[in-house]
C-alpha cells in the first residue's frame, strides 16, 4: 500500500514525513493528498498512519536518500568504472560477504549500513531489475526496489574512532559504455555524476577479457573508460583492479600498455589490484578489502582533504591574555 | 527509594522471550529462601501475572511454554532490589513476530515507540542453534551461482534478511528510534546480549565466553557492537532459562520433581556458569 503526499518530493511509506511530522496522519500535506487516494481506492492502515519510518528504506540508495547520512558526516564517494561484465558487482558483492563472514578492512570497523538489504541483493547476484535502463541514479529508491542502480553504503570507524560514510556507486557498465564514447551523452550522465563526484576510484579490468580473442578490444575499451576518469583526476586516488584474476596472466604487452597509458597521465595516487572470487590465491580476496583501505588512507593522508588545523589562541588577544594570568 | 527503571527484551520469534520472564519470576520467589540468594530480589511481587501465568503453569507440569500469539501486548511489571537499589521492571509480552516484521516493514509502531523510548536497558535475545552457517561466493564459489540466486530472490519477496544484516538492522532501528547514533559510542541504553538456549549449542560445560561465541557465528554483529557501544555498556551473556529442551507435550518428571525455580542458568562474560538468573537484569 502506497501512502501519498501532495509534496512531490516525499516519500511518506518509505521514509516517513519529510517535514518532520511525527506521525504522517499529524500531517496537512498528506491530508491534502489522503482525499484523492481515498477516491481512487487506496486506504493506509491504521500502523502506517500512526507508525513511525526509519530515515532509510535499505535499498540501495538514490540522490535524495543521502541527506540524512549527509548531514552527520563527510560522506566519501568511491566510484566504481568499468564497462559491462568487467567485476564492479562481483567486487562489491564480495567485499560484503567477506565482512559478513568476519574479516574486516584493514585499520577500520564496521560500524553499520543503512543498505543492509541493498547489499545481501548484491551478495545473491540478483541482476538490475527489468525496466530499470536509467541513465542516472533515481532521487529515491523505495523499500521493495530490488536491486537498482544506486549508492551503497557503509559506515566504517578508523583507529581513532572517527566514523566514515562510505558510498560505493553500483552502476551498470552500460553507462561507462556511452562515456567512453561520448562524455556528455544524455545516456552517459550517471558515469559523468560518478566521475565529478567521486572522491576515489577503482577501475576494472576483465582479466578473461583480456587474454581471450577479443583481448585488442578489451584493451581499448579499458584505456578509454580509464582516460575518460584520468581527466582532471587531480589528487583523487584510482586504483586498477585485475578482475577475474583467476583467468591466468594478462599477457605482458598488453599489462605494460595499459599501465603506460595511465602513468603517461601521472595520477598522484595510483595502485593495482588483483581480485578474484577463486581462493586458489590467497590474495585474491584480501586484496579486496585492502584496495578499499587504500582508497580511505589516501582520502586521510591526501593533502587537501584532512580537516583545516585548529585556530590557536591569539596571545594579543587582551581577554585571553588576562584569562591566562589568572589562570 | 524506587527508581523507576524499564528492561526491554527484545527477540524474535521463539528467541525464548517468555520463557525467561516465567523463570525470572520463579526465581524471584524461590531465592528468599537462604543459601539461594541471587543478585536480586523481590520487592514488591507483580499485581497481574496474566502475561505469564501459561508459561508457569506449563514448567510446572514440566512442558515448554508455549508460543505467545503476536497480537498479544500484555505487561508484567514488579519491583526488585540489591543492597544499593531498588528497581521498578516492566516487561512488554508479545510475539516475537512483532520484532521480525518491525525489521521487515521498518514500520515502528506507536506501541513500540512508547516502548523503546522508555527503556533504560536493552536485553536482545538472540537464539544461535537456529542461525546456520552463511553460504556465499567466498565460501563456494561461483559454483551454486543459480541456487544462490534463487534464494536472493526469495529474500527479497519476503523481505528477510539474513541473520546478521537483520539484527545489525533491528538494532540500528531501534537507536534511530532512541535518538542516538553510532557517531559517538553509545552509552545509554545500556545493552546485554542473550545468546539464548545456549544448552542446545552443544558447548563445554565451564569456560566458554559468550562474546567468543558471538564472535565465531555472528562476527558482522559482534564488529558491529564493537564500533557502536562504548565498552562497559554492552555485554554478551549465555542463557540457559530452563537448562534443558522441554518438550511441548511430553512431560519432563526431572523437571517437575527438581521443580522449575532451580533450573536454567546464565553464563557471564567470563565464561562461568551462574544459576543466578537476575544476572540479565541490569550489570
Amino acid at each position: 500500500m502506497a501512502l501519498l503526499c501532495s509534496n512531490d518530493f516525499c516519500s511518506p511509506d518509505d521514509l516517513g514525513c519529510h517535514v518532520g511530522c511525527p506521525t504522517v496522519a499529524e500531517c496537512t500535506y498528506f491530508q491534502e493528498a489522503k482525499e484523492s487516494a481515498m477516491a481512487a481506492g487506496v486506504e493506509a492502515t491504521p500502523a502506517e498512519l500512526t507508525g513511525r519510518r526509519v530515515s532509510w528504506t535499505g535499498s540501495a540508495m538514490g540522490l535524495s536518500d543521502l541527506e540524512p547520512l549527509a548531514a552527520r558526516s563527510r560522506l566519501l564517494f568511491i566510484g566504481l568504472a568499468g564497462v559491462a561484465n568487467a567485476g564492479k558487482t562481483t567486487f562489491l558483492a564480495l567485499l560484503y560477504s567477506l565482512l559478513r563472514q568476519g574479516q574486516s578492512v584493514p585499520g577500520y570497523q564496521f560500524a553499520g549500513s543503512h543498505t543492509l538489504p541493498g547489499w545481501e541483493l548484491l551478495a545473491g547476484f540478483l541482476t538490475f531489475e527489468d525496466g530499470s535502463n536509467q541513465v542516472t541514479f533515481p532521487p529515491h529508491t523505495s523499500r521493495n526496489a530490488g536491486r537498482v542502480p544506486g549508492l551503497l553504503h557503509l559506515a566504517l570507524k578508523d583507529e581513532d574512532g572517527n566514523l566514515r560514510d562510505i558510498i560505493f556507486t553500483d552502476a551498470p557498465g552500460e553507462w561507462f559504455n556511452e562515456w567512453r564514447n561520448h562524455q556528455t551523452a544524455e545516456l552517459a550522465e550517471g558515469a559523468a555524476w560518478i566521475h565529478q563526484q567521486g572522491d576515489g576510484f577503482l577501475l576494472f579490468a576483465d582479466c578473461e577479457e583480456l587474454i581471450g580473442p577479443d583481448r585488442g578490444t578489451a584493451r581499448n575499451q579499458l584505456q578509454m573508460v580509464a582516460d575518460r576518469l584520468l581527466d582532471q583526476l587531480g589528487t583523487r586516488p584510482l586504483g586498477l583492479v585485475w578482475a577475474k584474476s583467476d583467468f591466468g596472466e594478462v599477457r605482458t604487452t598488453i599489462r605494460e600498455s595499459i599501465q603506460q597509458r595511465i602513468l603517461s597521465a601521472t595520477p598522484r595516487n595510483y595502485r593495482e589490484f588483483a581480485v578474484s572470487v577463486e581462493r586458489r590465491e590467497s590474495q585474491w580476496h584480501v586484496q579486496v578489502l585492502e584496495a578499499v583501505a587504500w582508497l580511505l588512507d589516501t582520502l586521510r593522508n591526501e593533502p587537501g582533504t584532512s580537516l583545516p588545523p585548529l585556530a590557536r589562541p591569539n596571545i594579543d588577544d587582551l581577554f585571553l591574555l588576562r584569562r591566562s594570568l589568572s589562570a | 527509594m524506587s527508581q523507576p527503571y524499564q528492561l526491554l527484551i527484545i527477540g524474535g520469534p521463539n528467541a525464548g522471550k517468555t520463557h525467561f520472564v516465567g523463570q525470572l519470576y520463579n526465581r524471584l520467589f524461590s531465592n528468599r529462601q537462604p543459601g539461594k540468594r541471587s543478585a536480586y530480589h523481590m520487592v514488591t511481587p507483580p499485581t497481574d501475572l496474566s502475561a505469564i501465568k501459561a508459561v508457569i503453569d506449563r514448567l510446572a507440569r514440566g512442558l515448554a511454554g508455549l508460543h505467545t500469539e503476536s497480537g498479544l501486548n500484555e505487561e508484567i511489571s514488579f519491583v526488585v532490589a540489591n543492597e544499593q537499589r531498588q528497581i521498578a521492571l516492566t516487561f512488554p509480552d508479545y510475539g516475537g513476530e512483532q520484532v521480525r516484521d518491525l525489521v521487515r516493514d521498518r514500520l515502528v509502531s506507536s506501541r513500540w515507540q512508547e516502548l523503546i523510548a522508555q527503556s533504560d536497558e536493552w536485553l536482545l535475545l538472540i537464539r544461535l542453534d537456529g542461525i546456520s552457517p552463511i553460504e556465499d561466493i567466498t565460501t563456494r564459489g561461483f559454483a551454486d551461482l543459480e541456487d544462490l540466486r534463487r534464494r536472493a530472490a526469495k529474500a527479497r519477496d519476503e523481505g528477510a534478511l539474513t541473520a546478521p544484516a537483520f539484527y545489525i538492522e533491528l538494532l540500528q532501528m531501534l537507536l534511530f528510534i532512541k535518538g542516538r547514533s553510532v557517531v559517538t559510542p553509545v552509552s545509554q541504553p545500556r545493552l546485554t546480549v542473550a545468546l539464548s538456549c545456549w544448552d542446545t549449542l552443544a558447548l563445554p560445560a565451564e569456560g566458554v565466553e559468550p562474546l567468543a561465541e558471538l564472535r565465531q557465528r555472528l562476527p558482522l554483529l559482534a564488529g558491529f557492537l564493537e564500533a557502536a557501544w562504548s565498552p562497559g555498556n554492552w555485554r554478551v551473556c549465555g542463557l540457559s532459562s530452563l537448562g534443558q529442551s522441554l518438550d511441548p507435550e511430553v512431560a519432563n518428571d526431572d523437571f517437575v520433581d527438581n521443580g522449575p525455580e532451580n533450573a536454567g542458568y546464565v553464563v557471564l562474560s567470563a565464561g562461568e556458569h551462574t544459576p543466578d538468573l537476575t544476572q540479565l537484569i541490569t550489570f
